[in-house]
């Protein structure tokens, strides 16, 4: 869910070019700032939101449980070379409700709270005495992930679209105005910039996630194969081929939509060299587009071309203003079907241990239902990563007696620290080369 | 010609979905470019063809649309009613009823250069809307925030000019419609709705006639539209002293979209404004299409799927992004599959000159010497004059100049 396009300058049309591939700017000579620089001097404005938040009354208990208590499959460890460790990131934009997604099993402030839209304690598949996950997740719940509790910014906005820019972006309160994504940015820091692609979204058009610097980040339909097509006929196929690159050939001092569409041009022909020598499809997914989008991902995964992020735009209707119980549960089947067939087709390619899987979505609901059995934009949420970690609870489960002015849950851990925990933990890439605001990764989770 | 091609093909791009093959010649001959758009403004679009089929199952209306479009008689009415489709948005993948859809884009249809307080206050309460932004089953007790959020942020004002406390105001105001999605129509029902006056935007407000005219009484309603519908027309933002004129002049007209129209093409600053942004996929498809001589709404559709942007399924209530995005690899490769299969039109196979006759059937009239070149090498390559005719064109349509709007 994009918003209404940015008036944006010049160099930032070239940045904006990223979206496009983000190379080029680099090509282009363009000595580019770097924009994190001097945001530390704010980082007091920006304060971390441990779980050391001053909670009038706390959740749920949240000490990590030992994992034999709910998990039943053995933990993966990550390949120890880092150079090997890639990630896919599942965006559930609408607004994922984390209350369901991971709710409190006994807590009757909840289902006073919501009296239309309440799971029933009885069908939560325990994680702790008191909290659990929701009953369409049981692939989850079996394999185990690290769940982190209470995610979500400071001074949260409820707008979709604000919310959306500050997610892609990692930028936590609109000050910095970045003008790459979080991906692109560490993309950019473990990505090869002589390859193909070294950040792929799986959706229709670019992700701003992605916008990079110096690697090539792009997009790919999760149902198109990648390949270049030409008209038949050698003579024909061979001219059409040397054209399409003589008209694909930067040129600096043409207007910047000309670059873009040379430019464009350039980089599909390369990545569809690449896209040409992906291995075999597995079986077993669902036949949903998540499924179709995953089944893409590890395909892109399997094999040393480069490819380092997958960004994957689950493209369900979270924003669950009415009917929200069927609506979410029907999510969350879908993405935990179509996550045991990713992890399968992980672990039969050898590579589970290489593939850490995160999931974004840019707020939760509001905590109160409304009467259409429906819940509004809301604030903070839950969030998962799954894969080579180490499963349990961690952050604090945020409090249902202590609502903001909104009436919705306060954060208890930061999107930065989350995001934190990405760079440094998994990618070994210092938080603070790309994200401002000194933020702390989630310790134990990798 | 009483005006240069290439500023009525300019003129054409962004007013139409052509230009097709013939029309610059023809806006051409206009004595002054001012006088060509109005000529485009006067003209009567071409009889509507009869309604698609409207069964749940199939996707009959994306057809239908796709057809008319590729009318070249459907003008700058069918280019305004697919700006508001983009402005004022309903999603099929949420509203599961075609008839619904149908009925929401005729209303669009009708007042795609009407009034916009009309098109407004219509659209609020329109069945298919009420589905999509979830207003039909809102209560005063506990009333829903979408629409009221959507109404301000993306309808009618614009960021910042709002506070949670008006999205609260205006839900309550919006309350008590009621959508029966058996029949997919609605009905106000006064024991669900607003039982008191609320502050809304500074005024007091009890229905959602009040809601949507303080909204469009507000003073940024008008620069967020005109702000809107400039970038899309022109192609970038206006500065904010052209939006600022633009915003007078379409509140001094009593929000009637049709002279802010006339104001935005007319103005001295839009004939330079020319391949400032992509075509989006829709317009490229159109054109694409056009200098093929073919109207073919399956093979679009495939088009469109790929480069995700499928008439009556935006991808969120914000419509499609514009911007440089449209031009990504992803998009690049989906425009190749187009053009790769080019038919051999007698108007390119019989000419002379087949690289100069595929850039005249496609309306580029200002291309870059690495282009002409470029076509120039695949022509000489090519021994067979219908594979030479299908290949040149082919290329010009995958030109950059051609991904430009």
């Amino acid at each position: 869910m994009k918003g209404p396009s940015i008036r944006l300058v010049t160099r930032r049309q070239l940045l904006g070019m990223g979206l496009v591939a983000g190379g080029a700017a680099a090509a282009g000579g363009a000595a580019l700032v770097n924009l994190l620089a001097g945001a530390g001097s704010r980082a007091s404005a920006v304060p971390s939101v441990g779980s050391a938040v001053g909670l009038a009354t706390p959740g749920p208990a949240s000490t990590p449980p030992p994992l034999s208590t709910w998990v039943t499959a053995p933990r993966i460890r990550p390949v120890k070379d880092l150079a090997a460790r890639r990630l896919v990131v599942i965006d559930m934009a609408g607004g994922n409700d984390g209350l369901s997604m991971v709710p409190p099993i006994d807590d009757a402030r909840y289902r006073r709270l919501r009296p239309r839209t309440a799971l029933d304690p009885a069908s939560v598949l325990a994680i702790t005495p008191g909290v659990g996950l929701h009953p369409g997740l049981p692939g989850l719940h079996a394999a185990g992930a690290a769940i982190v509790q209470g995610v979500g910014i400071t001074k949260p906005d409820l707008s979709h679209f604000e919310m959306l820019r500050r997610w892609w972006s990692g930028d936590v309160d609109s000050v910095h105005q970045t003008l790459t994504g979080f991906l692109g940015r560490l993309a950019d820091h473990v990505g090869d910039p002589t390859a193909a692609a070294a950040g792929v979204s799986l959706g229709y058009g670019p992700s701003p996630a992605l916008i990079s610097e110096r690697v090539v980040t792009l997009s790919m339909d999760p149902y198109g194969d990648g390949s270049f097509p030409a008209p038949a006929g050698l003579d024909a196929a061979t001219a059409w081929t040397a054209a399409w690159r003589e008209m694909a050939e930067y040129d600096p001092s043409e207007p910047v939509p000309f670059c873009s569409a040379r430019n464009g041009a350039a980089y599909a022909y390369r990545f569809s060299q690449l896209a040409g020598g992906l291995p075999a499809a597995a079986t077993g997914y669902p036949e949903t587009e998540l499924g179709a989008q995953l089944l893409l991902a590890a395909r892109m995964l399997a094999r040393d071309n480069g490819v380092r992020i997958v960004h994957v735009p689950f493209h369900g209707d979270f924003d669950s203003h009415e009917d929200h119980l069927a609506r979410h549960a029907a999510l969350m089947t879908e993405l935990d079907d179509a996550l045991v067939a990713f992890r399968a087709d992980l672990a039969a390619r050898g590579i589970a241990d290489r593939v850490l899987i995160a999931t974004t979505s840019e707020f939760g609901r509001r905590v109160p239902d409304n009467a259409s059995n429906g819940l509004d934009h809301g604030a903070a949420s839950f969030a998962f990563l799954a894969g080579p970690v180490a499963a349990g609870l961690y952050g604090t489960y945020p409090s249902l007696a202590t609502l903001d002015a909104d009436q919705d849950l306060v954060a208890t851990v930061s999107m930065l620290d989350y995001y934190a925990t990405i760079a440094e933990s998994w990618f070994g890439v210092p938080a603070s080369d790309v994200l401002a605001g000194h933020p702390s990764p989630i310790a134990g989770i990798i | 010609m009483a005006v240069d091609r290439v500023l009525a093909a300019h003129l054409l791009r962004r007013a139409t979905f052509g230009p097709f093959p013939g029309q610059v010649a023809a806006a051409a001959a206009a004595p002054t470019f001012d006088a060509a758009v109005a000529a485009l403004l006067a003209a009567a679009p071409s009889p509507l063809p009869a309604a698609p089929d409207l069964t749940l199952k199939g996707a009959a209306p994306i057809s239908w649309w796709l057809e008319r479009m590729a009318d070249p008689g459907a003008g700058l009415t069918e280019k305004l009613t697919w700006f508001w489709h983009g402005h004022l948005t309903s999603s099929r993948a949420k509203v599961n009823d075609w008839a619904a859809l149908w009925r929401q884009h005729l209303l669009l249809r009708t007042h795609a250069l009407g009034n916009f307080r009309t098109l407004l206050q219509a659209v609020t309460v329109d069945p298919a809307m009420l589905w999509y932004l979830d207003g039909g089953r809102s209560t005063a007790d506990a009333p829903n925030e979408n629409y009221a959020r959507e109404l301000m942020e993306l309808f009618g004002l614009g960021r910042g000019s709002y506070t949670q406390a008006d999205v609260t105001a205006g839900a309550y105001g919006l309350s008590g419609w009621r959508l029966d999605r058996f029949t997919g129509t609605a009905r106000f029902m006064p024991a669900n709705g607003p039982r008191h006056a609320v502050t809304f935007l500074g005024r007091q407000v009890s229905s959602s006639t009040e809601v949507v005219d303080a909204v469009c009484d507000h003073s940024d309603c008008a620069l967020w539209i005109a702000g809107k519908l400039h970038a899309y027309l022109a192609g970038e933002p206006p500065t904010p002293e052209r939006r600022a004129k633009l915003a007078t002049l379409f509140r001094a007209g009593n929000l009637e979209i049709k002279p802010l129209v006339t104001a935005i093409l007319a103005d001295p600053t839009f004939p330079t404004a020319r391949l400032n942004r992509p075509r989006y996929p829709v317009e490229w498809v159109m054109a694409a299409m056009g200098a093929f001589g073919l109207s073919n709404p399956a093979a679009a559709t495939r088009y469109l799927i790929a480069a995700g942007q499928v008439p009556f399924r935006p991808p969120s209530v914000a419509g499609w992004p514009t911007g440089m995005g449209w031009l990504a690899p992803s998009l690049a490769l989906a425009r190749d599959a187009v053009a790769a299969k080019a038919p051999a039109i007698e108007a390119v196979a019989g000419a002379q000159d087949p690289v100069s006759a595929a850039l005249e059937r496609c309306s580029l009239f200002e291309v870059s010497d690495r282009t002409v070149a470029a076509l120039r090498s695949a022509a000489a390559g090519i021994g067979n004059a219908q594979r030479r005719a299908s290949t040149i064109l082919g290329l010009t349509v995958a030109s950059p100049e051609f991904a430009l709007a």
